[in-house]
């Protein structure tokens, strides 16, 4: 097991590489001049040419790329043109708010998913069946920022209620700190609970005719444990690989929740990066983008062996 | 076992006649038929655009933030323009952008995966590799970098959206190369002298086609939206074009408390076009995937 995970951890490194120079290239081409963007109105031809010197912009490309790496070997990940501050001390600011908006989304994702699946799946065809598939597909269809712009614009017009912008430290007052991400959380998660609703209800459907859980009828278990121990157990394997393939959905939905609920985190660091032209910061997100998908798609490979013990990896 | 077995058989006339036995199912699917129907309505709006708008898109004819009314059916916005004509220009931009990125994605991903899967060795191993990484990128911040890189423009959000939509379809198409290149009807043209551009074209894609269909049912709403919220992150189509995502994003949004009904309608269009794509490519899905007929009960 141990060496399996080392072995797939290797395969990462090519793969991230690769990323890193797809980005670096794509940001290169980018146009408008990052000196020019960072330096405002007041730049002259003189001290553009000094910025570009001090940040190394003169030197060739492969130049500038290979020394980036090295500093990424050193967990230096340069300076941001735009913030002018190490981009480091932004990650350590950022990553714990979009981690904690990850988490309640994937919270989300399976409270909705899982049960509302299991309930349509157990009852095929009946109207609890109908009522919950039907809520998926327009859950599906809603888009992730019109929901989150109906989020906090209908309790506005109907209760004069807005909920409290920018971000608090679940540690300093976690009952705000709630509050302020549960509106972002469910307006990326909806979609992905219905993902989840359809393939539980499928694989639910799919276990029910199994031979074991037929056993498990005749041996006269209620339906209680059945659909606990036998169907859940089983029928959850493929939801841990939607939900891995889905970090890349709501890495995305991250970036416009936290444009409109203002939380000072990663996706909206990405946003500011892109249109500020600023290399070195969207070089770091998408390559820690890369890695956290790289690593939760492992750890959701991991998990499939706890799930079902027939899973050996050698 | 032979309940397999027919339903293989019966899965093979079904791919033939892809582009037309679905169409008629759809009668059995009310729900399909309803997505149908929104959809011909639609193309329909976005084709008589000019007829049916009472107003231009972009000119400030209005009093701002004007509330709906018998002359504004939809309010007018805060540059004093008329909502319901830009939600009916709307329905050009998003279907134009969605259809148009599809297509080129779709064809771009069968032609990649179709030399993947078909031609394997090195060939297969450079592609897959390539294609590993950019499935490593989040998809919408690859969208926003490509964006970014070519310049917000209709054109360029369509290129976005189609090299986005490439890697992933590739994928599938070669996994379905892969298991159709060793049938022995492949093996049999093979013997018969026929070149590889014919097996691909005469015997392998058309055994693809249900698999193609399916991936554009999902395709298409995806796309759809993924257009939208590049719009409505600024790095989509430029103002004043009228496009159902910048419209809810940007400086309108400061906007929205006092005049709702300019987040409200273009969000709904939006909703409803993606939730007519999904019914519709539910309804096909269940149609031509045997797997999910048998699910079905």
């Amino acid at each position: 097991m141990i060496q399996y995970i080392l072995r797939r951890l290797l395969l990462f490194v090519p793969v991230i590489i690769g990323v890193s120079i797809l980005t670096f290239v794509l940001m290169r081409i980018v146009p408008g001049d990052v000196a020019a963007i960072a330096l405002g109105q007041n730049a002259t031809p003189e001290t553009l040419e000094e910025f570009r010197e001090a940040n190394g912009l003169n030197r060739p490309l492969p130049i500038q790329y290979l020394d980036w790496l090295a500093g990424l070997a050193h967990g230096d990940f340069g300076d941001s043109y735009f913030h002018h501050s190490a981009i480091r001390d932004e990650l350590a600011h950022r990553l714990p708010v979009t981690g904690e908006l990850m988490i309640m989304s994937v919270v989300i994702t399976l409270l909705l998913g899982i049960p509302a699946g299991v309930i349509a799946g157990v009852r095929p065809n009946t109207w609890s069946d109908y009522v919950t598939r039907t809520t998926a597909v327009f859950g599906l269809s809603i888009p992730n920022f019109w929901l989150g712009t109906l989020l906090i614009l209908l309790p506005a017009i109907w209760f004069n209620w807005t909920p409290p912008f920018g971000r608090v430290s679940f540690f300093d007052e976690p009952g705000k700190n709630l509050v302020q991400f549960i509106l972002p959380s469910l307006a990326i998660g909806i979609s992905s609970a219905a993902g989840v609703m359809r393939l539980v209800r499928s694989s639910v459907l799919e276990v029910l005719r199994q031979d074991y859980v037929r056993t498990a009828w005749s041996k006269g278990l209620p339906e209680r444990t059945i659909i606990w121990r036998h169907v859940l157990k089983n029928g959850l394997i493929p939801v841990a690989t939607l939900v891995g393939l889905q970090v890349g959905t709501l890495l995305g939905g991250a970036v416009i929740a936290e444009q409109i609920f203002a939380l000072p985190g990663m996706g909206l660091f990405t946003l500011q990066s892109i249109l500020g032209r600023d290399y070195l910061a969207v070089q770091a997100i998408v390559v820690l983008a890369a890695v956290a998908y790289a690593v939760v798609n492992l750890m959701v490979d991991v998990v499939y062996v706890w799930f079902d013990p027939r899973i050996r990896y050698a | 076992m032979t309940e397999a077995v027919g339903e293989a058989l019966e899965a093979r006339p079904v791919s033939r006649l892809a582009m037309l036995g679905p169409l008629r199912d759809l009668r059995h699917h009310p729900l399909g038929m309803f997505g149908l129907v929104v959809i011909v309505l639609l193309v329909a709006v976005a084709l008589f655009a000019p007829l049916i708008a009472p107003y231009s898109p972009t000119e400030q004819n209005f009093a701002v933030l004007d509330s709906p009314s018998a002359s504004n059916l939809f309010g007018t916005d805060r540059l004093g323009r008329d909502v319901l004509s830009r939600v009916i220009y709307g329905t050009r931009l998003s279907l134009g952008i969605g259809l148009t990125a599809v297509f080129f994605g779709i064809v771009g991903g069968t032609v990649v995966g179709t030399v993947s899967g078909f031609l394997g060795g090195r060939i297969d191993t450079a592609i897959q590799r390539l294609v590993d990484v950019m499935l490593a990128f989040p998809q919408l911040i690859l969208l926003m970098t490509i964006t970014a890189a070519l310049g917000a423009s209709v054109r360029n959000i369509v290129i976005a959206i189609s090299i986005g939509i490439i890697p992933g379809t590739s994928r599938i198409i070669r996994g379905a190369v892969l298991s159709e290149r060793n049938n022995q009807y492949v093996e049999a043209a093979r013997v018969m002298g026929a070149s590889d551009l014919r097996i691909i074209t005469r015997h392998v894609l058309p055994n693809v086609t249900a698999t193609i269909i399916v991936i554009v049912s999902i395709l298409i709403p995806a796309a759809t939206l993924l257009e939208a919220a590049l719009s409505f992150l600024g790095l989509g189509v430029p103002p004043p074009t009228p496009s159902w995502g910048a419209d809810l994003g940007g400086q309108a949004r400061e906007y929205f408390r006092t005049a709702p009904w300019m987040a409200i309608f273009p969000g709904a269009a939006l909703s409803l076009t993606v939730l007519a794509f999904n019914m519709l490519g539910d309804a096909l899905r269940d149609i031509l995937d045997p797997r999910l007929r048998r699910g079905r009960r």
